[in-house]
C-alpha cells in the first residue's frame, strides 16, 4: 500500500500521472491564506519537489485562514514553519525553503528552477512581478486572488485550444493604485475563501503536471462564496499587455514594481502636433477649460469637454483613440487626464504642458520670427 | 403600426469592489448603445466607480475596445483582486 493508492486507482490518473507528479516541482509563492491549502494538497498529492517562498512571520490574526500554523507559531517565520510541517508529514518530498520575499533581483533565479509556479501572494506589486518573470521564463503560472467574499483563479502562460497564451497583464495591463484596492489584511476575509481558491490553485497545478482534464488557461474563473456561484470568462489578448511589461530579463531587473498612482503622461505642443499629424483620424485635442474661458480655439481640431462636466460629457471623445488634453496652464488638464484614464483605460491620454498660454506664446514667437 | 423604438436591455454583473460600491451585484440598464456610453452611464450613477480600474466582459468574453451592445447582452464589471 502507498499513500497514493486512492489516486493511482482513479480512472484517467493511474501510475503514469503519479510518476509525473513525483518527477515535477512546484514553487508556491506566498505561504498565507492561499498558500497554506495549496501546499497541503500539493504535498499530499506526491510532488517530487516543492518550493515555499515567504518573508513574513506568522501573526495571530493569520490563524483564521492560514491553516499550516497554530497558536504556538505566532512570531515564527512562515516559510520555515511551512517547510518543517510539509517535510515532517511527507519525508519523500524535496522541500526547499525560501525565507524571503520575492523581488525582481531574486525572482528569475528561483522561478527558473521549478516546473510550475503558484501565485499565492497578497499584493499587486508581487503579482505583476511574478507574472512578468513567468512570461519571460515561459513558465506555467497558476494565479489565484481573493477579495472579501469573492475569489478568482486562472492559468497563465499555457497555450489554450487555439494556441494562444495569456497572462495577468491581458486582464489588467498596469497595476492600480494600492490605495484603490486594500488587501485582505485590511478588508477582512472568511478563512474558508482562500481555502477554496488555494485548493483550486493546487488542482490546476496537478492538472497541468499530469495532463488530466482541462485547465483554466485562456479563462478566468470567479467564485462568490455568499452566492456559492461561479462565473467563467474568456480572456482576450490585450495589445497594451506587452507594452506595459518588461521586454527582457535586464528590463525586468530594473523595472519598478512598487505600486504607484497612475501617472499622467505630459507632452509639449510640438510633440502634440506631431502626434496629431501621425494619425489625424483617431487623434484629437481636448479643451477642458470652461466654455466661457478665452481665447477659444479655432486654428486646430479640438473637442470641448469642460472639466466641470467631464463625467456627463465624456462620451464626446468616444470616436478617438489618442487624446491630447489641454487647459489654460496645464494643471486642470492633468486632473482631467487622471479621471479620463479611469473612464477609458484603453485610450491614450496626454496632458499638454503649459496649456493654451504656452501655445499662444509659441505662436507669438513664430510671428515675431517671420517678421524679423 | 409596429413600434419601431424597441427597448434594448443590458444586464450588468458586478464583481469585487465594483459590486461593493454599487451596493448590488446586478443591475439592468436600457437603451445604451455601446460600452463607452455604458461606462459614462455607470460613472454618473455610481461616481465611486471612477476611483479604480475595471475591466469589462461582454457575454463572458473580456473586451478591450469599445463595442456595440445588443438587447440581452450581459456586461461584467471586473475590478482586479489582490488579496491572498
Amino acid at each position: 500500500m502507498t499513500r497514493f493508492d486512492r489516486q493511482i486507482n482513479l480512472r484517467g490518473f493511474g501510475q503514469e500521472a503519479q510518476n509525473k507528479l513525483k518527477q515535477s516541482s512546484v514553487l508556491v509563492i506566498g505561504a498565507g491564506g492561499l498558500g497554506c491549502p495549496a501546499l497541503l494538497y500539493l504535498g499530499a498529492a506526491g510532488l517530487g519537489k516543492i518550493g515555499i517562498v515567504d518573508g513574513d512571520n506568522v501573526s495571530v490574526s493569520n490563524l483564521n485562514r492560514q491553516i499550516l500554523y497554530g497558536e504556538n507559531d505566532a512570531g515564527k517565520r512562515k516559510a520555515v514553519v511551512a517547510t518543517e510541517t510539509i517535510q515532517q508529514k511527507y519525508s519523500d518530498i524535496d522541500v526547499e525553503c525560501f525565507n524571503t520575499f520575492l523581488d525582481n533581483s531574486n525572482a528569475l533565479e528561483i522561478i527558473s528552477q521549478y516546473d510550475v509556479v503558484v501565485d499565492c501572494c497578497d499584493n499587486f506589486s508581487a503579482r505583476y512581478m511574478i507574472n512578468d518573470a513567468c512570461v519571460l521564463l515561459n513558465k506555467p503560472l497558476v494565479y489565484g486572488a481573493i477579495y472579501q467574499y469573492e475569489g478568482q483563479v486562472s492559468v497563465f502562460n499555457v497555450k489554450d485550444e487555439k494556441g494562444f497564451t495569456h497572462n495577468y497583464r491581458d486582464l489588467f495591463p498596469v497595476p492600480p493604485n494600492a490605495k484603490q484596492i486594500p488587501d485582505c489584511n485590511e478588508t477582512g476575509v472568511l478563512g474558508v475563501l482562500p481555502g477554496v481558491i488555494g485548493t483550486m490553485q493546487a488542482t490546476e497545478a496537478i492538472k497541468l503536471i499530469t495532463g488530466i482534464g482541462k485547465t483554466l488557461c485562456g479563462k478566468i474563473l470567479y467564485y462568490n462564496l455568499l452566492q456559492q456561484s461561479f462565473y467563467e470568462l474568456a480572456i482576450a489578448k490585450n495589445p497594451e499587455a506587452s507594452q506595459a511589461a518588461p521586454a527582457n530579463e535586464k528590463d525586468f531587473r530594473s523595472h519598478n514594481y512598487s505600486v504607484t498612482c497612475a501617472t499622467v503622461k505630459t507632452i509639449d505642443w510640438n510633440k502634440a502636433d506631431e502626434m496629431y499629424s501621425l494619425n489625424p483620424q483617431q487623434t484629437t485635442f481636448v479643451d477642458v477649460r470652461e466654455k466661457d474661458e478665452l481665447p477659444r480655439v479655432d486654428t486646430f481640431m479640438c473637442v470641448d469637454l469642460p472639466l466641470s462636466a467631464l463625467a456627463h460629457q465624456a462620451h464626446c471623445i468616444s470616436p478617438f483613440e489618442k487624446l491630447l488634453v489641454f487647459c489654460k496652464g496645464g494643471v486642470r488638464s492633468e486632473k482631467a487626464v487622471r479621471q479620463l484614464q479611469i473612464l477609458f483605460p484603453e485610450k491614450q491620454f496626454y496632458s499638454i504642458q503649459g496649456g493654451i498660454l504656452d501655445r499662444l506664446s509659441q505662436l507669438n514667437n513664430k510671428l515675431y520670427a517671420t517678421e524679423v | 403600426m409596429e413600434n419601431t423604438t424597441a427597448i434594448k436591455t443590458i444586464s450588468i454583473v458586478a464583481f469585487g469592489v465594483a459590486a461593493e460600491k454599487m451596493k448590488t451585484n446586478s443591475v439592468r440598464v436600457e437603451n445604451i448603445d455601446d460600452i463607452d456610453a455604458l461606462k459614462i452611464c455607470l460613472s454618473n450613477a455610481y461616481p465611486e466607480l471612477n476611483e479604480f480600474k475595471i475591466s469589462i466582459a461582454v457575454n463572458k468574453k473580456i473586451v478591450h475596445e469599445n463595442m456595440l451592445l445588443n438587447d440581452g447582452d450581459e456586461v461584467a464589471l471586473l475590478p482586479p483582486f489582490s488579496g491572498g
